[in-house]
């Protein structure tokens, strides 16, 4: 399996994952399944930043989960926003408001891809290029998955992946998942 | 659109009801409405108006009340985040008011208001001054009706679009 490709500027943070790469089968056919592993992929980068892990990737695009930087600043403890927001100076999780954790989203899909990141107009790009690279700020860098979690998504979607793609597919169930689709599509759109 | 968000002395959250038809409890609403109370609290703390357009403070107090709030710091317990200096800005003091607002669910409306008694602002000899309102409702109620722009109940857009993100995950998690 070919790396997952992770962009990192000042208004562009995102990672796109070929799933045909990570399960060995084309993804044309099920927008559901792209979308149900999309967020477990979100739910693994906001769940492992809150423990305070952080995600560091190499030149080689090789991923590798660390400690984020303790404890914040003094400045920072002793700001009103950091009280006001019940935050602990040891309790490094990335979250003041939330917004930037709360906001990632699947950006796009292509084909067997998805991409993990922030839309145009949500404002997050910058402070996760700054987090990512010590810019302004100091260097916490917690965005992307590696290979080793990707793989461990990749097993908890084998059977489905298996159902969904085979010949025989349970019609009730490809209807009850269009109908969330539609609805998925509806939230943003309405 | 999924969320409709309204008022200002009661803010409304309606999530339309098809979001809803599928989920197996109000596990979800209960998401959006913990997660609004804790954003209007921490920007109302922060002395941050939620409403959009408006300056991104609250007003400056006027000397006297910056003189009372100084007065009720000295003889009661104050919230982290009064401030004596910075002109006043920050609605807090013992922090009571902020910490009354609170939600309700009814169907697929959350209601978001301030309610509930207060512990009485003491004097210099320990006893409660004359004339103070126990209802923090009551308080939420006068001031915002005296000065619209302190009004603390509201949603800003990043707000919005992060419940939206709430609905989303929770259908994605539906797919099979």
């Amino acid at each position: 399996m070919a790396k997952p490709k992770i962009k990192i500027s000042k208004n562009n943070v995102e990672q796109t994952i070929d799933l045909e790469d990570l399960f060995g089968v084309s993804f044309k056919g099920a927008p559901a399944l792209k979308e149900a592993i999309g967020q477990k992929i979100i739910d693994r980068i906001v769940q492992r930043t809150e423990a305070g892990d952080s995600m560091t990737f190499n030149s080689k695009g090789d991923g590798r989960v660390g400690k984020l930087k303790k404890p914040y600043s003094k400045s920072y403890v002793d700001s009103t926003e950091f009280k006001a927001h019940g935050k602990s100076k040891n309790k490094v999780n990335m979250k003041l408001t939330g917004d930037m954790l709360g906001l990632l989203d699947i950006k796009k899909q292509s084909g067997d891809s998805i991409t993990i990141g922030w839309n145009k107009g949500d404002g997050q790009d910058a402070k996760a290029f700054n987090h990512s690279t010590g810019d302004t700020v100091p260097k916490r860098p917690f965005f992307g998955v590696n290979k080793k979690e990707l793989d461990r998504i990749k097993k908890g979607f084998k059977s489905e992946v298996k159902e969904a793609l085979s010949i025989k597919k349970d019609e009730g169930k490809s209807a009850f998942n269009k109908f969330v689709l539609g609805l998925i599509k509806e939230v943003d759109e309405d | 659109m999924a969320v409709k968000i309204k008022g200002i002395r009661k803010l409304q959250i309606a999530v339309k009801k098809k979001f809803l038809t599928i989920q197996k409890d109000k596990k979800m609403l209960k998401e959006i409405a913990e997660f609004s109370v804790d954003r209007i609290k921490a920007f109302a703390r922060s002395s941050k108006p939620m409403r959009e357009g408006k300056k991104d403070r609250f007003p400056t107090v006027k000397p006297g009340t910056a003189n009372s709030r100084k007065r009720v710091a000295k003889y009661n317990n104050t919230h982290s985040t009064y401030k004596q200096s910075g002109k006043g800005k920050n609605l807090t003091i013992t922090g009571q008011l902020i910490e009354a607002t609170k939600f309700k669910i009814k169907g697929s409306i959350i209601n978001i208001f301030v309610k509930g008694r207060r512990t009485l602002y003491r004097g210099k000899d320990g006893k409660p001054y004359k004339n103070q309102e126990r209802d923090s409702g009551k308080i939420y109620d006068k001031l915002t009706r005296r000065d619209r722009d302190y009004a603390f109940l509201g949603m800003d857009e990043a707000g919005e679009k992060r419940i939206r993100n709430i609905i989303k995950r929770n259908l994605r998690r539906l797919l099979k």
